[in-house]
């Protein structure tokens, strides 16, 4: 019959409509940005990794996916792509305990640990050109790192740490790890907070000391969030490294201190080869992806 | 910290096919002649500056001196400031760093075309590395600025073919500029077919400065000239706790030295041929230049973590007595300490005994520092930059930055006066001149795609990598 319970409207289905539409105008204008400012991009890059574009000025040539194919062959993108390989397996896996450890410890509150968490939070602050300059000079061949060898009695062990082929790589990981241990640490110490302290003090009871605390209940507890700062360092790591490489090292010497992120500066801005440039840029992507869903689905909340 | 307007080669540049052929750079006899003729006119030029520059640079009476035939450049801008010139403000995008002895000239002598045309020169970015980027990227939207002072180096050479700079070749004619202007410093502008791709102000000379003091301490009395010498001189300075030669391992200037000592056994059109396209390890006279690169390096030529230095501190290490040799170029000159510069003799790089070269090399050009004109400054506002460009090329103002900047003119100067830097006397002297060969700078002949992979094979270099493992990274960018 019309006019069924069934078909007609009733209030409970036009509130829902009402804000389903209130909703949307809410989201239309940051979908919107998101999806110039975010998606466009991306599908930008894409295309242009499809031409051959020497140069800003220069006029483009669809070449398909010949950028691609020339990567197999190119030697520098390959000890990129090991180099890059090294920073994540030293610089994920050493940061990120480190700093849940630290963090673990400010959020037990030990005195001064407000001081602390400005000290540990600081090198966050501070710019990418202001890290650059300041461990170009700690690791000139006059400068600090040396110095302290040298006052130290440990000569032999003085070198050009940022032109060595053997330690250039190393010294973009070790600002890595700087910049980012002690600021991981006070994001984690926020999230470790929130775990309840008469667990600890149930734990305590029983014998458990700090490092059983840790493994045992402050890990468990905050695994999703731990998750999602691996994940974040994962792609801060992956993808922001250009900056560093190209204050410190260059990439050099010969490549060493190469990474992908930075493999992608170079060849748009300094070689003006910017649709290759971008079909690195779509590898680089595809890899944060796989890395992505990988640390997700391996460090997830225990339910 | 180093003056910079005419280091030309930051990173290893380079030129599309066909552009500058720069015949000063030529090894011949003829080219010899040549560059005594033109040092002969630059050194006459010399002794108009420190006299007569003092007090001329705010006042249009130099223009009275200037008004000899051929001087077309000299004519002050300031009697055709009545004339509107269209604009309120001309922006300039410069290479001069802030507090440089350059920037600081060129800031007076934009007060003084402000003060004559009531016209602002307006500096929109001051870079050194990045300054084409920037205005490439300036360009892309629109906002370049009208004027932009650049290097004539790695992408900057492509910008006229690209539309990002205006042929000049008529405007230099026009109004009255390319007279004045040194033939050759005009040729390594122009490309083949004729255009102008700037107003060149400024060359360069790149000598190795020598400090005789820290030699004799040595017990060395003569500046080296052969590979042998410097080696003897090399165990003398290290016996008495001297380094050697300091230089930027780690960028450019290590780079052009490292260029500088490979092609010692060969000629010119070789040089230009492998810088262009490669190939250095089946030539086997390139081969043996990197390998007597390797070999100085193994005598302990260069001072100790070489590989790790920059050229700010290869300065350091001469002006503070650590090292007793160090390339540097002209634009050195001015901020040299007094007692340094008094002990300090400037010429050529060694050479082994089987060179194609007949004296010490140097580098020496005009690539250094010039004006070109964007688009936008040519629609928009080519009165005023004219009228700047002639400002800047008049008598008082270009003699201010001789005398206080140290750059080797690019222009001929008819007032005479004493230069004030005894270098850059040196450098212009018959003797210099000589005595030292010009090698063949890699700025404008590595194409870009390539330059980086070859600055990452000399970087390689300095850690000591073999010859052939070098060269096969050389060819390996190309």
């Amino acid at each position: 019959m019309p006019g069924s319970a069934s078909t007609r409207e009733t209030p409970s289905s036009k509130k829902t409509s009402r804000s389903g539409r209130g909703l949307w105008s809410f989201t239309l204008p940051a979908a919107a940005w998101y999806f110039i400012f975010t998606v466009g991009p991306l599908v930008a890059m894409v295309w242009l990794s499809l031409v051959s574009w020497p140069g800003l000025l220069a006029d483009k040539e669809w070449v398909g996916f010949e950028n691609y194919q020339r990567i197999w062959g190119d030697r520098f993108f390959w000890q990129a792509f090991r180099n890059t390989a090294i920073q994540l397996v030293v610089a994920v896996p050493i940061m990120i305990p480190l700093s849940f450890m630290l963090g673990y410890y400010l959020s037990m509150k030990p005195r001064g640990h407000r001081l602390l968490s400005v000290l540990f939070f600081t090198p966050g602050l501070l710019s990418i050109t202001a890290k650059g300059m300041i461990f170009f000079g700690m690791f000139a061949p006059n400068g600090a790192v040396n110095g302290l060898l040298e006052s130290t009695g440990l000569e032999t062990f003085t070198r050009s740490w940022t032109s060595d082929p053997d330690t250039a790589l190393a010294t973009v990981i070790a600002v890595d790890l700087w910049g980012g241990i002690g600021w991981t640490a006070v994001l984690f110490a926020a999230r470790l907070t929130s775990v309840p302290t008469d667990v600890y003090e149930a734990a305590s009871l029983d014998g458990a000391g700090h490092l059983r605390r840790i493994r045992s209940i402050a890990y468990p507890m905050t695994k999703d969030f731990v998750g999602v700062m691996t994940m974040l360092q994962f792609l801060w790591t992956l993808f922001n490294s250009a900056a560093i490489v190209l204050l410190l090292t260059r990439g050099g010497p010969a490549g060493k201190s190469s990474t992908l992120s930075y493999y992608v500066y170079e060849r748009a801005f300094s070689a003006q080869q910017v649709g290759y440039s971008q079909s690195v840029g779509v590898v680089l992507a595809l890899i944060g992806i796989v890395g992505l869903v990988v640390i997700r689905r391996t460090i997830r909340q225990d339910y | 910290m180093l003056s910079s307007d005419v280091r030309p080669n930051k990173r290893s540049g380079g030129a599309e096919e066909g552009i500058i052929m720069n015949s000063r750079l030529s090894t011949s006899t003829a080219g010899h002649r040549r560059r005594r003729a033109v040092a002969g006119l630059l050194a006459a030029s010399l002794l108009a500056v420190a006299c007569g520059s003092e007090d001329e640079a705010s006042t249009d009476t130099a223009t009275d001196s200037a008004a000899e035939p051929g001087t077309d450049a000299t004519t002050d801008a300031s009697t055709d400031a009545t004339a509107d010139l269209g604009v309120d403000t001309i922006e300039v995008m410069s290479r001069w760093a802030a507090g440089s002895s350059e920037a600081d000239a060129f800031d007076a002598a934009a007060a003084s075309f402000t003060e004559q045309t009531g016209v602002k020169i307006d500096v929109i970015g001051q870079a050194e590395e990045d300054l084409d980027v920037i205005y490439e990227a300036a360009l892309l939207g629109g906002t370049e600025p009208h004027i932009v002072i650049v290097n004539l180096f790695d992408k900057s050479i492509a910008w006229l073919d690209n539309g990002a700079t205006v042929d000049v070749a008529a405007y230099a004619d026009e109004w009255g500029v390319a007279d004045g202007i040194d033939g050759d410093a005009l040729g390594e502008w122009t490309l083949d077919d004729g255009r102008v791709q700037g107003f060149p102000y400024s060359g360069f000379a790149w000598p190795i400065w020598y400090n005789t003091a820290l030699l004799s301490d040595a017990g060395i009395e003569t500046v080296p000239t052969t590979v042998d010498e410097l080696k003897t001189a090399t165990a003398a300075l290290r016996d008495a706790g001297i380094g050697p030669v300091a230089v930027g391992g780690s960028d450019w200037s290590g780079q052009k030295l490292f260029m500088q000592v490979a092609q010692s056994y060969l000629d010119t059109d070789t040089t230009k041929s492998l810088l262009g396209s490669g190939g250095w390890c089946a030539n086997p006279q390139a081969l043996a230049g990197i390998e007597l690169f390797n070999e100085l390096l193994v005598a302990g030529v260069f001072v100790d973590d070489v590989e790790g230095f920059t050229a700010d501190l290869m300065n350091e290490s001469y002006y503070n007595g650590d090292a007793a040799i160090m390339p540097a170029g002209s634009w050195a000159f001015a901020n040299t300490p007094e007692d340094v510069l008094a002990a300090t003799q400037i010429g050529g790089f060694p050479l082994p005994s089987d060179a194609a070269f007949g004296a010490p090399t140097v580098y020496q050009g005009f690539t250094g520092v010039g004006f070109m004109v964007s688009p936008r400054g040519e629609s928009e506002a080519l009165p005023a930059v004219e009228a700047f460009i002639k400002h800047m090329y008049s008598e008082d103002v270009y003699g201010s930055f001789v005398e206080l900047a140290n750059i080797v003119p690019a222009i001929q100067l008819t007032d005479t006066s004493v230069a004030t830097n005894p270098l850059l006397q040196t450098a212009l002297s018959t003797d210099y001149v000589d005595g030292t060969d010009i090698a063949l700078l890699m700025d404008v002949h590595v194409p870009p795609a390539s330059g980086d992979a070859v600055n990452q094979a000399i970087a390689l270099a300095y850690n000591g990598a073999d010859a052939n493992e070098v060269c096969g990274l050389i060819d390996a960018g190309y």
